[in-house]
């Protein structure tokens, strides 16, 4: 796909993040659909790309938020710059690499997300982790790996450097 | 790259409240909300055609209900006449629909489907039927983003409605609401209603928050712990209104 395309995909599936991603919360635990677009994104173009990528989309979805603007653009920069770093053999067997992508990349986002939102009010990280965290990077990699079986082309985890 | 978008991302965060920043979320609340407004039509078109039905049913109720408070109204009236009050506005209110409810960890926020051009600004309380809701904290032409009560980040300034305590309410990390500053020795208990105590720009004094459902007075403390439970379902709103006219009003 081209940058043009894709640039279209990151402001759609933010809509979609707002729109529709309230109705698959589960206990204060929702999918995000940014992440399952940024992941591919990242793996598609480059660590510098994905990185830039994962900040501009995370700007717009600060815009839409009440929590730090600059928070999402923050944790999604990282987001798409760990896509790149994580070492293939923390993934585990081929078949599972997608899914481990998705998870890793989730639950480093979701932990440092909540930790700094949660900064200057005693929050314990410990409860950061096993909250939301953990719970958050399983769903969205579930969804992930849902999406994959339907769209077999969807995520081969091959990195471009 | 990493490391001057990081950067980036970090100064923002740290000048969230400058005019400049509060341009650009806006702007871009703006650009993106009106299409927002489309999806979240369509997501709540069956939503509606249930709520429709349910409405013409309670309308019925409601109407009842109303020539009871009309008559409390006017009885207050001459109550207030009497004990020499004087007299104070009413809210300006206007209803607002939800279009998105979005949790994000500690973060909970709601997109409505009103903005400046309906009159609403930055940081006007939030209120639905049964209480308080919450605040605006971007404000776009047609949209505007609400900061719920149980926002980790949240605060208000709030009373017991029976003693006059005072103490700020603060939602914890586990997302119990707690009503913190309030001495030891203070008159509290189970089921005291907690309303807004008008010690702040932000919120009318009077608004209804919840009902303590715990307390806790630990001997080596010097604050009781108490727990608030919201009158409101932050989880399940559909429409709230928003207080045109803040401030001291009630």
């Amino acid at each position: 796909m081209k940058p043009f395309g894709w640039a279209i995909g990151f402001i759609l599936v933010v809509l979609l993040e707002v729109a529709f991603a309230g109705f698959m919360t589960v206990y204060g635990i929702r999918p995000d659909f940014i992440l399952l677009y940024l992941i591919p994104f990242s793996l598609e173009f480059s660590r510098a790309k994905g990185t830039a990528g994962g900040f501009a989309v995370g700007l717009i979805q600060d815009a839409f938020g009440a929590s730090l603007f600059g928070l999402n653009a923050f944790c999604k920069a990282f987001a798409g710059f760990l896509v790149h770093v994580i070492p293939s053999r923390f993934l585990g067997p081929r078949f599972l690499h997608a899914g481990s992508l998705i998870f890793f990349v989730t639950l480093f986002h979701d932990f440092f997300y909540n930790w700094i939102y949660s900064l200057g009010t005693g929050a314990n990280v410990i409860f950061i982790f096993f909250r939301y965290a953990l719970p958050g990077a399983a769903y969205t990699a579930m969804l992930g790996l849902l999406i994959k079986a339907i769209f077999p082309g969807y995520l081969r985890v091959k990195r471009a450097e | 790259m990493l490391f001057f978008l990081l950067l980036l991302s970090a100064f923002l965060m740290l000048s969230n409240n400058s005019r400049q920043v509060l341009w650009i979320r806006a702007n871009v609340l703006g650009v993106l909300g009106s299409a927002s407004k489309w999806m979240g039509v369509v997501s709540q078109y069956r939503a509606l055609k249930l709520e429709n039905e349910l409405l013409r049913e309670r309308l019925a109720l409601f109407a009842y209900e109303n020539s009871l408070m009309k008559e409390a109204y006017l009885e207050n009236i001459r109550l207030r006449k009497l004990l020499g009050f004087k007299k104070r506005s009413p809210f300006k209110v206007i209803p607002a629909r939800i279009l998105s409810n979005q949790v994000e960890g500690f973060s909970h926020a709601y997109l409505l489907d009103v903005g400046k051009a309906d009159g609403v600004r930055r940081n006007l309380p939030v209120l639905s039927s049964e209480g308080l809701v919450g605040k605006t904290v971007v404000v776009a032409g047609g949209t505007a983003v609400v900061q719920a009560l149980d926002d980790l980040n949240y605060r208000v300034a709030a009373m017991i409605q029976r003693s006059r305590v005072r103490g700020i309410l603060e939602p914890t990390e586990s997302g119990k609401l707690l009503l913190k500053y309030v001495p030891i020795l203070s008159d509290v208990r189970v089921g005291d209603v907690v309303i807004t105590s008008g010690v702040s720009r932000i919120y009318p004094k009077g608004v209804e928050i919840g009902v303590v459902t715990k307390i806790e007075s630990p001997p080596t403390e010097l604050f009781k712990r108490i727990e608030v439970k919201p009158f409101v379902d932050l989880e399940n709103l559909e429409e709230v209104f928003v207080v045109l006219t803040s401030g001291k009003v009630l």
